[in-house]
């Protein structure tokens, strides 16, 4: 491994290939911060290019468009409250908030040192553990994506601890609108009202679109006497520093985010639509000041963006080791090794391993350089939107979630659903109902079907087969931390009341 | 006026449930068996916060700042027209009428003719630079009609 | 009137003169591919290897386009709205355009709207298990399930070439076998890894890219596989059982027949290209050479097949 590792190095050290990763990393996140364009598309686009580069470099290329793009979903996450990818979506809770105080700039640094840290953990959790961590795919079966599922579900009660029944019936409407389509098992046509375009279900990039930016934009067109979206506080000197090192002192928040991120991106189907809410949701769940989350607090940045970018690595464990892709992205990326002809699994690190090595080194430098390009972009992009009269940036955005939601299949019929849903969740949003749930039941839905139902089917070799929800230790453990977490606002009340005392104590 | 909302939309809610519900009777087992989980899910929250309504005394009033409704309504009309004449009039051409005339709505009050022309004109360079860097470079595509 | 109708029809003619020349031309400008599965597929994979043979062939450039949903429905409905000059093309799969407008109310589109110019590979159906597992035959696998009645065996989608011929396996093999689906090959595969199901009714391009950790018991096919020199087939074995899906590219209806022709000679070249064939093979997929015709013949043909067999398990739309 030594001496794979360092003619991986040598390989990288030249001007083009940093060249090419610097490209990468650019292209990656402007495509991560347009609402609609997700890392998968940002790769699939990006195949055909290298198709005229030799195997490791096509493949250095794509692992840094991967890694930005996912980065790159945070800027328009804090900017204008909506997530440019699903994995952002924790982001706009804390991120916007903080941007509405004149903070924006502070937010971007936060999320760009929290996405490269994850990143690196991600990385090396690669590099050392792939191994061993392979293993955590496996043990994972339709009863085990259930709980996780319902687990995933629980999530509400953080994150709308004001109205939990509002978040709840929020994450219900997300699961049912999941359900419209052809049923993932049994193939059925449910839901379509007899339109045959609603068949293919609503996509979940389509459904964010319209959750999450057109209450926005409608918002910022409701209030069209502000002539500025957001306020531009004045620059503080030293904001770099000191930021870093408020995002450095939260080692455990970090660490806690990065190796969630990690775990969550092994689970082959799962990836960072799912990471950054179970972090936010551990980082809610582990705070002293639990109420302050969704005001605007660094915690809630650190912990979704940091989770996030670990999974581009974690994602990355199953696939280079079992040949099963972790996150949807690395599908795409999987076809690109077998069209190579490079077969992932174990012949990967012995045959070809300094393609391999010198991949996942490269995946480090990458993050490493998206620390310059991201500092380097996000104040161009902020600069951007504070400036922007709204009478332009209003109009701009929802130009990008035509564009965005058309080019997902292509398809104008999901333009008309991503409006459809953004002048539903205006609705909402003025009645109390907040996207987050929604959104995070749409994700879910069609995981805890998947394994809801092939669970049950395979349960019928079982004397009852409701007991196969039941036989494993990770479903054990799934349902105790569900429990948890659907209890935790009950314990929340009387933690806080009593560190309120406390507090108070102290003051008096 | 906020818990009367709740309580006509819990009602809204619980309607919509009992609609899907009929639509499951076709369905197989496997199909139906999930989204009619999710239906008592969501018709017990909804009558939960029915009653919710009725208990809870006061909300906190909304923090929500009031929108002005009628421009939120023109606008929402405006972009399904373009939508729907975008495969008609092209990317470039439907993009700079709309993105325009949202612009003016914007700014109503204020509108001159130096400011009406550069809008366009403005626009009319963002979509063509758009237009050449994903369509030309990107290979993204992007609606087409009988322009551009 | 008479003057009108004249000159109207002097201008249908002067614009088909006009488009006929036009097409005479053809290619003369890029052509989309349109997938209609995920990027990663094996949809998306095979064109992928075509696609730069065919821009040599065609000398235009090929854009790949995914318009995902429905198992492929979203986009072949949308085939049938999509202007019929040539310069989109779909890619198809067998039985799924048999299948779907079968079993669904509203497909929204018809098996004879879809217009294959060509059908270049088959991809059949394979039994496997796990390589450490202690079945190591077919006669090991029959008996064992024999065994254990409900055998759960996964495979990808449902009604599909795995579903359907689950059920045709078990029918002459007289098994009772438990059909898991799971949202496509891929994603079937960890399930079989991990123990969760004994074995996966899936595709031979499964079987050869795990060769280490996947155990074929039998090809569904007329021939052994080339990837998979060692595994029989059924029918070697004692079983009537072939079963599988098809790939192909098709134009929507109404596109002239110059067209067709010419998208006809370049997936012929392209498919006796040796790199691809070789490219192909490795993966686990079987050439096949059906042009326009055959194509034709080839679905009418399996669409009578598909038809009594859903009738018979009661799924044929009400």
């Amino acid at each position: 491994m030594i001496e794979a590792l360092s003619g991986a190095l040598h390989h990288i050290f030249t001007v083009k290939i940093f060249l090419m990763i610097i490209a990468g990393l650019f292209g990656g996140l402007l495509t991560g911060a347009l609402p609609g364009l997700t890392a998968t598309m940002a790769v699939a686009l990006l195949v055909p290019f290298t198709f005229t580069m030799e195997p490791t470099e096509g493949l250095i290329v794509l692992g840094a468009i991967y890694m930005s793009s996912i980065y790159g979903g945070s800027f328009s996450a804090i900017l204008v409250n909506t997530p440019g990818t699903p994995s952002s979506i924790g982001t706009t809770f804390d991120g916007y908030p903080m941007a509405k105080r004149g903070e924006g700039d502070r937010a971007v640094l936060i999320a760009t040192f929290a996405s490269v840290y994850g990143g690196i953990i991600g990385v090396l959790f690669l590099l050392f553990l792939a191994p061993p961590l392979a293993k955590v795919a496996l043990k994972f079966g339709p009863p085990e994506y259930f709980w996780m599922a319902v687990f995933g579900i629980t999530i509400i009660s953080s994150l709308a601890s004001k109205n939990i029944i509002k978040g709840f019936i929020g994450g219900a409407i997300g699961l049912l609108i999941s359900t419209i389509g052809i049923a993932p098992i049994g193939g059925d046509v449910r839901f379509t009202a007899g339109f045959s375009q609603l068949q293919g279900g609503i996509e979940l990039i389509v459904a964010l679109i319209g959750f999450f930016c057109i209450p926005e934009a409608l918002t910022m067109i409701g209030q069209r006497g502000k002539k500025f979206h957001l306020t531009e506080a004045k620059r503080k000197k030293g904001i770099f520093l000191q930021t870093f090192k408020d995002v450095m002192k939260k080692q455990g928040n970090l660490l806690r985010s990065s190796i969630l991120g990690t775990i969550v991106g092994i689970l082959p189907g799962a990836g960072g639509s799912i990471a950054n809410l179970v972090a936010y949701n551990e980082a809610v769940r582990v705070s002293k000041e639990p109420e302050k989350f969704g005001t605007g607090i660094i915690d809630g940045i650190i912990a979704t963006e940091s989770s996030n970018n670990a999974v581009v690595g974690g994602g990355m464990i199953p696939l280079v080791t079992l040949g099963i892709p972790g996150a949807p992205p690395d599908a795409v990326l999987y076809g690109v090794l077998l069209l190579q002809g490079l077969r992932p699994g174990p012949e990967l690190f012995t045959t070809h391993s300094h393609v391999i090595y010198t991949f996942i080194i490269s995946l480090f430098f990458a993050t490493i350089f998206m620390l310059p390009v991201g500092v380097i972009a996000g104040k161009v992009l902020h600069k951007t939107v504070v400036r922007l009269p709204v009478r332009f940036l209003a109009p701009l955005i929802i130009f990008l979630t035509i564009i965005g939601s058309y080019s997902i299949r292509n398809n104008i019929t999901d333009v008309y659903i991503m409006l459809t849903l953004g002048v539903l969740g205006y609705i909402l949003k003025r009645l109390g109902f907040h996207p987050g749930p929604i959104t995070l039941g749409l994700i879910l839905g069609p995981i805890g079907e998947a394994g809801f139902v092939q669970a049950l089917l395979i349960g019928e070799m079982l004397p009852n087969k409701w007991m196969i929800f039941f036989k494993s230790p990770i479903s054990w453990i799934l349902i105790i931390l569900s429990l948890l977490s659907l209890s935790w606002p009950l314990f929340a009340k009387k933690l806080a009341k009593e560190w309120k005392v406390k507090g108070d104590e102290v003051e008096g | 006026m906020k818990l009367k909302a709740d309580r006509i939309f819990a009602i809204i809610l619980i309607l919509v449930a009992i609609v899907f519900w009929t639509q499951t009777k076709e369905l197989q087992y496997k199909c139906y068996i999930f989204p009619r989980l999710i239906l008592i899910m969501l018709i017990i929250l909804s009558a939960v916060m029915f009653v919710q309504s009725f208990f809870k005394k006061s909300m906190p009033k909304g923090k929500l700042p009031k929108d002005n409704l009628k421009y939120i309504v023109i606008s929402i009309i405006i972009v399904f027209v373009w939508i729907a004449l975008i495969n008609v009039l092209g990317f470039i051409t439907s993009g700079v009428i709309f993105l325009s005339s949202l612009t003016f709505l914007l700014d109503l009050q204020r509108l001159t003719i130096k400011k009406v022309v550069s809008t366009i004109l403005i626009y009319i360079l963002v979509l063509i630079a758009f237009w050449i860097a994903f369509h030309k470079f990107l290979l993204v595509p992007l609606p087409t009609g009988h322009f551009i | 009137m008479k003057k009108f109708f004249l000159l109207l029809s002097l201008t249908i003619f002067c614009i088909a003169t006009v488009s006929g020349i036009a097409l005479a031309k053809y290619p003369e400008k890029a052509i989309t591919y349109v997938i209609c599965f995920n990027p990663g597929g094996e949809s998306d994979i095979t064109a992928r290897i075509q696609q730069k043979p065919l821009e040599k062939v065609l000398g235009v450039p090929i854009i790949m386009v995914y318009k995902k949903g429905g198992g492929g429905a979203v986009g072949w409905s949308e085939l049938t709205r999509t202007k019929p000059d040539g310069y989109t093309i779909f890619g198809t799969n067998l039985p799924h355009i048999i299948v779907q407008p079968l079993t669904r109310k509203n497909a929204g589109y018809k098996t004879e709207q879809i217009h294959n110019v060509y059908i270049f590979e088959f991809t059949p159906n394979v039994l496997a298990v796990k390589k450490d597992s202690e079945i190591k035959t077919l006669k090991d696998f029959v008996e064992y399930a024999k065994k254990h009645p409900n055998l759960p065996v996964g495979g990808s989608g449902q009604p599909s070439a795995n579903s359907l011929g689950t059920v045709e396996f078990s029918k002459v093999a007289n098994l009772k076998l438990n059909y898991i689906s799971f949202t496509g090959s891929g994603a079937a595969v960890p399930a079989l890894f991990g123990g969760h199901v004994k074995a996966l009714m899936t595709y031979t391009s499964m079987a050869a890219r795990y060769p280490d950790k996947m155990r074929a018991l039998a090809v569904a096919a007329e021939k052994r596989a080339k990837a998979l020199p060692d595994v029989p087939t059924f029918k070697e074995l004692g079983y009537n059982y072939v079963e599988g899906a098809y790939r192909g590219a098709a134009v929507p209806p109404g596109t002239p027949e110059n067209v067709r022709k010419v998208l006809e000679k370049a997936f012929e070249k392209v498919n006796h290209d040796p790199t691809v064939i070789k490219k192909m093979e490795d993966l686990g997929f079987i050439m096949e050479y059906y042009g326009e015709a055959e194509s034709k013949k080839l679905v009418d043909k399996l669409t009578v097949y598909y038809r009594n067999l859903l009738k018979e398990l009661g799924l044929l739309k009400k």
